[in-house]
Formats: C-alpha cells, structure tokens, sequence
C-alpha cells in the first residue's frame, strides 16, 4: 500500500472509531487494522537512512546502481 | 568597357595591339576579386526556394527588391542551425562568394545563417514550443502526478554542478529515508540533450530492475546556450514517454524550456525541485503518530464502557457467581486502559491477541449470552430499563428472554436496594 492510501484509510478508521457507533469488538478489529496501517505508514517514513546511489555501467555497457562511494567522481564523468 | 567599345574594338584591325584574356583567365580574374573581395561577409536578405536534397546540403536563394543570390549551406554547417529556416524568413548570413568557373556562375557559401531581429536560439525555442504544443505534449490531462512519498528519486544532472548539492542536501534534510540515485550527465555543450535523453529512457527502461518513483532533470542558471540542452526535441521526447513522473528544474524561476512545459511538473529552481519532491518525514510522522493516539482514545473510550458495564453486573442483577471473573477481566480492562492512556502503541500491539481476546471475552458476558443462563432484558421503548424510575403503572414494557419476547403492563413499582441495604442510584 502506498503511504497516501495508508494515511487516508488511517483517517477513515480513526473517524469511524471516533464515531463510537460500533461494537466493542468491531472496534477492537478497526482497530488491529488500523494499528497494521499505522505501522505501515511509520516502515515507509522510518525507512533507515539510505546511502547516496549512481547509475554507472559495467564493461558490457549493462546499467549498474553502485553506491556513490564505490564510484570515483571523475569515473563517472566529473562533466559540467 | 561597354559593348559600344567592344564592337569598336572588334572594327580595329589592329590586332597585335589587342590584350586577349581566353575564358579560363578572366574567369579566374573574376574569381580572384571577387572571392577577395567578399570573403566572410554579413550579408542580409529573405530565404527562399529553399530546397534540401538527400546530400544534407541546403540551397536557397537569398533575395532583396532588387536582385537574387544564389546560396548554399553545406551539410556540416547546415545541421548546426537550431531554428527552422523556412521560405520568407528575413535572416543574415555568414559566408563568402565562390565562383564556379565551369558554369561561370558564382554563389554564396553560408557558414552561419541567424534570423533578423530575434536569436536565433530564440526563434529555436519558439519555434519547437509551437510544433511540440500542437502535438499536445504540453497536454496538461497527461501529467502525472508527484507520488506523495516517493521511496526512490533518480536525479539526472552533472555531478559537478552545485544544483545537484543543493537537491541533495534538501531532500536529506527534509526525507532521509528517501534513496537518491544520479544518473550523471553533461547538462551543456554538444551531445547534452543527447545524455540526457538517454538518461530518462534508461532509467524507465530499468525499473524492473530499480523502480524508482520519481524522476528530477536540471542544473543551475545559465544563458540560453548553456541551458540549451533542455530546449532539445530529444529531451523532450524523452521526457514524454517516460512512465515515470518527471520534474523539471532547469535555471533560474525566469527561465523557461522546452523541458519545463514537457516535465510533469516544472520546478522554479533545483532547490525547489527537491521540496516539491520530498516531504518533510517529520510532519508525517506527527500526523500519524496524532491519527494513531486519536485511534486509542476511540478504542480507549470503548473499553471504559465496557469496564463500566462490567462494574453494572454484580449489581444490576446481584449475581455473585461469576463476580470473580468480571473482576479478573475488569484487571485486565484496567490494564489495557492504562497501556492505552500512556500511548504505547508497540506495547499494545503485542497485546493485541489478548485485546481481541478480551473483546470476545467481554461480548460474551454481554446481557444478550446472559439470557441463556435465565436471565432477561426489559426494555421499554426499545431502551433497556436499568431501573424503575421514570416508571409509570399503565407503562407497557417488552421483556426479552433467550427465546422470545413478552409484553407487559406495570401494575405498580418499587425502589431497589443492594445487598448492603442502600439503595441504589440511578
């Protein structure tokens, strides 16, 4: 699920839970759902910090993603 | 020398007076002064006939009220010119006279040919902007729309440019857990466009490999030929069939190209690019972090109700039996309302199999699973009656058992007291 679907379905439940005119345990269910959207929402914002990345290519010419370090500046074309 | 000389000349018989130049040698004498004379000339006039064999070379005929010139551009020079010379067109161009003595005709050679009164990058970029926007892919109903967090964002831009510092810096600040990827490029110069085509094709090309969400072309500021690569049809092509959205950010806010009015979205600047693309993490996280403790007080609220219905058994039917359990579960309603009330959210999640657990547990001491141990529900009104007050004789009251209903009349009511003799309040 992308992070906006998440965000907005979180909102959905969170204002029929606000509602109060479900049951207890369709509450409860609500609210198991929404707990796993809202850990999902919180996996695609707390993603670890990722490492800079480049496109480079391999001796055949192939698309390769390194990472920046891995790469000598002037290799991949210090070019203005 | 005029033709009445030349008859006169012809009349003479002295003929070992005479100077003969042959064809060859006052053509080349032409030739000379000529090709002196006007080498590397501005010479101004309006194209026309303009005709473009196979050979790539351009023949046109430069003309003005009063005579015609011949012209042609050759190949090299001919496909340097960044506009569409058309028929008509008012220009200026750059070369030198050549005379072809074979055919004693002589011509102009163009080495550069610009329009009067406007750049000739100008009139390019006007130019391509009208044929491209008549294909519609300018067409606003085919932009795509920035994803709203993107996970990857390709950047395609020189590595040496402070533009591609500045959007990494902000993006950091603002998204680090975004993953940046470069594609780096040469943004000015020959065989720019080029890169930067070939750039956007692979990285859409790529996506079952590296799916990335979103797509950001640029460099800083510049003069028109140095941001004369994001004028190009090819970038522009590039640009159109990528299925990946594309930001453009390219200059200055006042400069415009080709690219911007192609890109999904047009950036000002490369800093704003980088805004527009990544949100700030933080905001997001205190929106949901709001949604989910709102989500506690809503289920929290439930669970006091539940507690509070709990607490009304032993004492709205004065049963003692299963008191012990409703005070187990009323502990552990207890507990879960307090993990609630201090917000851990993980905490609770680990609760989570015994939250739905006691969801089932407490639905189970619900009146209506009471009924099957003989118990029974009145209600009056559709509302369940918990006391007697508000009673009138003549009422009429629905009692529900497990099986069946019954209506009833109340012929009279009392005050009920608890087992410590007080009574209750309602």
């Amino acid at each position: 699920m992308k992070f906006e679907a998440a965000l907005k379905r979180l909102e959905e439940i969170v204002g029929e839970l606000e509602k109060g005119e479900l049951s207890l345990d369709e509450s409860l269910a609500k609210y198991e759902d929404g707990i796993k959207i809202y850990r999902k929402c919180l996996e695609l914002l707390e993603g670890a910090e990722k490492r800079l990345k480049i496109f480079a290519r391999d001796e055949n010419g192939r698309l390769l993603v390194k990472d920046i370090s891995q790469v000598p500046l002037s290799e991949a074309g210090n070019k203005q | 020398m005029n033709g009445f000389d030349t008859i006169t000349l012809v009349k003479e018989p002295r003929h070992t007076a005479k100077r003969v130049y042959t064809v060859s040698e006052v053509t080349q004498k032409v030739k000379d002064s000529v090709e002196r004379e006007f080498c590397g000339v501005w010479i101004g006039g309006e194209a026309s006939n303009i005709r473009r064999p196979d050979s790539g070379h351009v023949y046109m005929t430069l003309k003005d009220e009063g005579a015609q010139l011949q012209a042609v551009m050759f190949r090299a020079a001919a496909s340097k010119i960044p506009f569409s010379l058309k028929d008509g067109m008012q220009v200026i161009a750059f070369g030198s006279i050549s005379v072809y003595p074979p055919r004693g005709q002589y011509q102009l050679i163009i080495e550069v040919v610009e329009p009067r009164g406007i750049g000739p990058l100008q009139l390019a970029f006007l130019q391509l902007k009208d044929r491209l926007e008549k294909e519609g892919l300018f067409d606003p109903a085919r932009k795509k729309p920035l994803p709203f967090l993107p996970q990857r964002v390709a950047i395609v831009s020189s590595l040496s440019g402070a533009a591609l510092m500045d959007m990494l810096k902000i993006m950091h600040t603002r998204s680090p857990q975004i993953e940046t990827v470069i594609y780096p490029v040469k943004v000015q110069g020959d065989g720019a466009g080029e890169e930067i085509a070939l750039a956007v094709t692979d990285i859409n090309n790529n996506v079952s490999n590296y799916p990335v969400d979103v797509i950001i072309i640029g460099r800083g500021g510049g003069s028109i030929e140095d941001l004369w690569a994001f004028n190009e049809e090819v970038v522009a092509r590039s640009i159109y069939s990528s299925q990946i959205p594309v930001v453009s950010a390219v200059g200055h806010e006042i400069d415009f190209t080709i690219s911007d009015f192609v890109a999904d979205m047009r950036a000002p600047t490369p800093s704003a690019a980088a805004q527009m693309v990544a949100p700030v993490r933080d905001e997001l996280l205190e929106r949901v972090n709001t949604l989910a403790s709102r989500m506690r007080r809503a289920v929290c609220g439930k669970l006091e109700d539940a507690r509070d219905r709990l607490l009304e058994f032993p004492r709205r039917y004065g049963f003692r039996q299963p008191l012990d359990m409703v005070l187990r579960y009323r502990a552990r309603v207890e507990e879960l309302l307090y993990g609630f009330s201090k917000g851990m959210g993980h905490l609770l999640a680990l609760n989570r199999e015994r939250l739905i657990g006691m969801g089932s547990k407490i639905e189970g001491l619900s009146p209506l699973k009471v009924l099957t141990r003989g118990y029974s529900i009145t209600t009056k009104n559709g509302k369940a009656l918990t006391t007697t007050k508000g009673l009138r004789r003549g009422d009429r009251i629905e009692t529900r058992f497990h099986r069946g209903t019954a209506v009833s009349v109340i012929e009279e009511t009392a005050r009920w007291t608890n087992c410590k003799g007080r009574e209750h309040e309602v």
